[in-house]
Parts: C-alpha cells; structure tokens; sequence
C-alpha cells in the first residue's frame, strides 16, 4: 500500500443559484406537458438542480450557477497534517463536504486511503431526548463504529468528555459546551485513520480548548488531519503545510508559514478594500482637481472615501492615501516582532494649512491605544501647504514585541501644536495589520529581562 | 481493534455519478450498527416523550376502530364476512397503521434528519429505512390487542397463521416504497408533505379496511386488487382468521404492484440520493 492519504484530482462542485430550493409540482406537470420526452428523465433534472450536469461535461458554465471549488488537486501523504485557508466562500467548507462524502463531486476524483471521520459539526446527530449515554452510543454509529467499538471506547469517552456524573442525564439540559465537549470526544474515539476538521473546535471553555488541541496534536503522530480554518495562528502552529483557497481555487500551496503570509497580506489587503490611486472615481469627491501623479504607488484604503462615521475633522486637509510597507518597500499584512516597517501616510491640504502636524494612533483589537506619535512629537516640522498641495509622511518602526493580533492605524493630520491644533482629518482603523512573533509572547508584550540571578539554599 | 473489524475500505473513491445507481446492499449491511442505532433511537424518542406514549399506539386505532364498529358496523350494517365488524375491521386496521405510518415517516424522513444528513456520510437509504422498521414496535402491540380481541370475542387462529410474517414483510415493503417515493419528491416538490395526509386518507378508503372487498362488482376487481393494500389484508384475515376475500389475483397483483413500487422506488431515491445533502 502506498504512502498516499488522500488524493484529490481536478476537483470541482458546481452549485446552482436559485430563487426556491423547490420546484411546484405544477412546473413540472407545465413542463411535461411542453417537452413529454424531457418529463421522462426529470429525475435527471432533479440531480441537476443542484449537481452534476450534462452541460457541465462540457466544462460551460450555466449562468445562474458557481463553481464553489474547481481544479483542486492535490495530495496528502499519511501521517501529514495539512491547513486548508481561505476567506468565507473560498470553497473551505465545500472541499471538507466533499471529502466527507456529505455532498458528490461535479467533476474530478478523489481518492481516500483509511476511515475518514469528518469533526464539521460536534454532536451532529445528538437527539436532545436521549441521554449522554445513548446519544454516545447513536453518535458512535453515526460516525461509523460498531456496538462492539463504542462498548470497549465507551469509558474513554465519557473521561474525556469529562461528564461522569451527567452521563445519565438527557443531552437536552447539557449546556453548549458539555454538548460540544461530548461531541468532540465521541468524534476523536472513532478512530479514523484521515480526521477533517473544521473550526468547530474553537467551542467550549479555554480548559477544554486545550484539551482539544491537545488531543490533536497526539493524533497528528499517527493520522492524516486535514484542518480548515482561517485562523492562521493554528495553522502554523498544527500543520505541515497548508493550501489557500481561494474563490473556489488552490492560490497557493507549501510551508504554512509563507502561505498564511501570503494569504494575510491579501485579505488584509481585501478587508481595508485597497484600490490604486488611477481609480479617480472612489477618491475624496471634495478634492475636484485631483491629480493621480502625486500620488504614484501609493494605496488607499477604502474607509478614506466614505466621509462619517470612521473619520471626523474640519476638512482643511485630508488623508487621502495611507499603506504599511517591509523594509523592501512591498506591502505587508503581517508584521513580525521586531522588524522594521514602514507606515506612509499622503496628506493633501483643501485650503492653506499655516502648521501641519501629521499623526498616526496604533491600537490593538480591543481598542485600546498602544502607541501614538505624531511629526511634532519626533522633533519634524512640516512645511506649511497652500491649498491643494500634497505631502507624504513616512514613519519608519521597528514593530515591538506585542501579542500576536490584529492591530489597527488610524492616520491624522491636524493643523497647530500638539497641546493646541485643530483636527483636519481622522480616520480611525485605517489599515488592520496582523502581528506575529517568533517567539512566544506571554500576556500582551514581551519586556526585556535584563539578568536572571538564582541561588540554591 | 483489528483492522479487519473496521468498517470502511481501504480505498475510497469518490467520483460523480451519472444516471441510476444500483442499491448497494453490501454498504447497508456494513452500517447496520447504525440503522439499529437510529430504529433504536427512533423508538426511544417516541416513547419518551409523553406520558401516554405507549399507549397511544394501542389507544388510537382501537378509537379508530370502535368509530368505525359503531358508524359502519352498528348503523350502516355494514356487510364483514360473518366475522364480528370490530374484528373485521381490526384485522385491517393493523397492517394499514403500519403501512401508512411507514411511508409518512419514511416520507418525512429526510427532512427531519436533516442535521445528520448535512454534516456526517452514511448510505442515506438507512434513513427511511430506520423509520419504517421502528414502526414495527407499533405494529406488535397493535397485534397484541387483536389478539386480545380474538380472545375476547372467542374466535379461534386460523391454520395459516404461518404465513402473517409474510403479509407483514409485504406491508413493510409497500411502506418503505411508497416512503422513499413519498421522501425523494419532497427533496423537490414542497407539494408532496401537503399531500401526504390527503393521499393517506384516499387510499385507506379505497382500501378494504371498514368494508368488506366483496361489495366491490366482480368485473372491477381486476383494476380494485392492483391496490396492493387489498392483498395484504386479505392475506391479514385470511391468515389470522382463516377468512376473507383472499384470492390468488389479490395476492399475486399485490405482490407485482408492492415490488414494483419499492424497486422505482429504491431506483428513484438512489438517484436523487447524491444531491440531499444540497437541497435538503
């Protein structure tokens, strides 16, 4: 037997869009009566609806129909752990539904070595009348154990669950977590040799949360997982290798680290809806004499379009282009503890501004400033701008040791001092970036530890 | 565990398919673990939930057929064979709850599972299949009553009680074909749950159930016993009471229709089988 798990060749589910998942009885019986031979393979049609199509042999595309995964292919070697990435949409969950056999291929072939057991949902198939117990024994053999399998697992089970004393007691008084916390334990004692795994498990209290990871990590060593998330964080940290889904298409596959890379800039970039600057419709409509050469290679984030509620300011002069740069000048989503970037800020003054002090706030995803700086305060001093002029601040940093997150920027530009000025433009959250460290980072920022003395007694 | 005792392959291949699938029995059989788990929990639940749970299943066609005694048997003086009506229509009533019980959960299957059909894979036919064989339950203390009936009105088993098994595989097949008809329409058709208690009503009344098959003429019987229900109560009497209209037209025009509805039927279900899980 070869070392392969899983492989996937030219994978595509097409869905159909549709108004009513149903059709009337009447349409039919309409359509019967217009077309007697096509009435005669309307089960055909009724596969149709939502699978495979004869048209799709062809490879045509019916107009009100997706795609929601096409050409994937690839492969898992046993034993491998594998991160599957994408936005919402990105065809994530289909590929899991395909694998899992829930739903049938379009197109394509995908072959499996072992026992797959599919952890999308915990306690699916738990009936809230039945006690734990019973619900153990029903879910077991919905997930493809025997009697035998679930009597000799069951004492395993109920401790891992960590419910003795509720075993008895219908699921339908469990809280969520017990509800999950059983389903994942039944789900982990199947015993399958490829385990999938969607974001179900970040359920349950931090105890059980650990449990959960930890539980994986000692299956990693024997089973193939393939793990879907957008949680990079879990991927890097579980997986051998991870794949990027993206509107239903493998963007990249490899190291989980450079593909969550790769995959953060781009949603980062998608999220703050960065568009280049020759796109003179979405800039400022104030600014009616824009001239898109001042402002060559630079990214504006969308939220500096739309006027309230994100920005506030009397108008004198406005942000009209902000981007978070590496040291080689390429855009980044991530920054990694203590490297250096580079925060570009384009300011452009509507009437004269005798003063310009340009800011910029950094704020972690709870709100909370952890720095602010501003030209003044580093000891700059702006020129003044006539109207209509143009000036790009840049901040070079080295990103501190902070917990990894997302972090957002909020670029200002005011007109005065910093103890007295007259806020022009505010845009709060303008860029969200992704922090991450080496290292691990415990409570919310490394400090330096100078020397560490002991003594015995 | 050893592998051996394992249920999936090896290898699994997934791939679209096209047009009709054959029913693989090998792959139930696999699963039985799961569709006595889900008869199981079918039965579990049922009972559970009320009080009179249990009883319910005796006390609603024993009201059924005491209605019928008194309108049919009582007043109307409805002809029964020379067996006493309650009887009569007892013997009738039994196997049609267990049939119309079947198909309408078999029928409603699918869409009460729904959250097991989205998230986890199992041949999807152990569903309808689950709930025709908890309706066997039902069906046993109904039987039990009739016996007590049989008792009660001092009549004696017939010498082919033999054969009720088989009239009671027959009614279980009807169910289940007609159930997995009745489940993969309503995939599609929304129309199908309104009409399942129309259609249920229909076809007890053209079934033999509180009158007797002889008032039909003799030269409509031929199309009257395609209703496969008639073969299986007759077979009921016959085999119980050692009385009835049984005849080998019935029987054999009951056994062709009841297999034909179940083969369409699986053949049917197996091809809209592979989309439930989007359209469900």
């Amino acid at each position: 037997m070869n070392d392969t798990a899983i492989c996937v060749q030219n994978l595509g589910k097409l869905y159909q869009i549709r108004q009513g998942h149903y059709h009337t009885l009447r349409e039919t019986l309409t359509r019967a009566m217009s077309a007697p031979f096509r009435a005669l393979t309307f089960g055909a049609n009724g596969r149709d609806a939502v699978g495979s199509d004869s048209a799709t042999a062809t490879r045509e595309q019916p107009s009100n129909s997706f795609w929601a995964l096409r050409d994937a292919s690839f492969e898992i070697k046993k034993g491998e752990t594998v991160g599957i990435i994408g936005p919402n949409g990105s065809g994530k969950s289909t590929l899991l539904k395909l694998l899992a056999q829930i739903t049938e291929p379009t197109e394509g072939e995908i072959h499996i070595n072992g026992r797959v057991t599919a952890l999308i949902e915990l306690g699916a198939g738990f009936h809230p009348e039945l006690t734990g117990k019973e619900n153990i024994y029903l879910n077991g053999a919905i997930l493809g154990m025997t009697k035998a399998e679930i009597e000799a697992k069951f004492e395993e089970i109920v401790e891992f669950a960590g419910l003795p004393e509720f075993i008895d007691t219908p699921v339908k008084h469990y809280s969520s977590g017990m509800y999950v916390r059983l389903g994942f334990a039944v789900a982990v004692h199947a015993d399958p040799d490829v385990l999938l795994v969607d974001e179900a498990l970040a359920v349950g209290d931090i105890a059980f949360q650990h449990r959960c990871m930890n539980k994986i990590q000692d299956l990693k060593k024997e089973k193939t997982i393939l793990f879907v998330s957008h949680d990079t964080g879990a991927i890097v940290n579980l997986c051998d290798r991870a794949i990027w889904l993206k509107a239903g298409q493998i963007e990249q596959e490899g190291n989980p680290k450079l593909v969550s890379e790769g995959y953060l800039a781009y949603v980062y970039g998608q999220n703050n809806n960065y568009i280049l600057k020759k796109n003179k419709r979405d800039v400022l409509s104030e600014v009616s004499s824009y001239d898109p050469m001042l402002n060559q290679n630079i990214y504006i984030p969308k939220n500096l379009n739309n006027s309230a509620p994100r920005r506030f300011g009397n108008g004198d002069a406005q942000i009209v282009g902000m981007e978070v740069v590496e040291s080689k000048g390429n855009r980044v989503g991530i920054l990694w503890a203590g490297s250096a970037f580079n925060v570009a800020i384009r300011v452009r003054s509507i009437r004269e501004v005798i003063k310009p002090i340009v800011g910029i706030e950094g704020r972690d995803r709870l709100g909370n400033t952890i720095f602010a700086t501003n030209t003044e305060y580093e000891g700059i001093c702006l020129p003044r701008l006539q109207a209509g002029e143009s000036l790009t601040v840049n901040f070079i940093f080295s990103w501190p040791f902070v917990a990894p997150g997302s972090y957002s920027f909020s670029p200002g530009v005011a007109d005065g001092t910093q103890d007295e000025h007259a806020m022009c433009d505010w845009v709060h959250d303008a860029v969200v970036v992704e922090a991450k460290s080496e290292k691990r980072i415990m409570g919310l920022m490394k400090i330096n530890c100078e020397k560490v003395l002991y003594e015995t007694l | 565990m050893s592998k051996a005792e394992r249920l999936q392959p090896e290898e699994l291949i997934i791939r679209p398919s096209r047009g009709w699938v054959r029913v693989d029995i090998f792959a139930l059989w696999k699963r039985r673990s799961l569709l006595y788990f889900l008869v199981w929990r079918d039965i579990k639940v049922r009972y559970k939930q009320t009080l009179l749970g249990a009883a319910w299943v005796i006390l609603q066609p024993f009201l059924i057929m005491l209605v019928f005694s008194i309108v049919f048997g009582f007043l109307a003086k409805v002809p029964s064979d020379g067996i006493p009506y309650p009887v009569f229509m007892f013997c009738a009533l039994v196997p049609w709850q267990l049939v119309a019980n079947s198909f309408a959960d078999a029928g409603n299957s699918l869409a009460a599972n729904q959250n097991l059909i989205t998230k986890v894979y199992f041949p999807r036919l152990i569903i309808p299949l689950a709930a025709v064989l908890a309706r066997l339950v039902d069906f046993a203390f109904a039987l039990l009553v009739l016996l007590g009936m049989l008792f009660y009105y001092d009549l004696n088993l017939g010498n082919s009680l033999w054969a009720l098994p088989f009239f009671v595989l027959l009614a279980l097949a009807i169910g289940l074909g007609v159930g997995l008809w009745l489940s993969s329409l309503g995939l599609r058709y929304r129309d199908v749950r309104q009409m399942i208690p129309f259609f249920t009503q229909l076809w007890f009344f053209s079934s033999p159930i509180a009158y007797s098959a002889s008032l039909i003429p003799e030269n409509w019987r031929a199309i009257y016993n395609i209703n496969p229900m008639i073969g299986i109560i007759e077979g009921f009497r016959w085999a119980l009471l050692g009385k009835g209209n049984m005849t080998g037209q019935a029987l054999t025009l009951s056994v062709a229709t009841v297999a034909l509805v179940l083969v369409t039927g699986l053949l049917y279900f197996r091809r809209v089988e592979r989309t439930v899980a989007d359209v469900v």
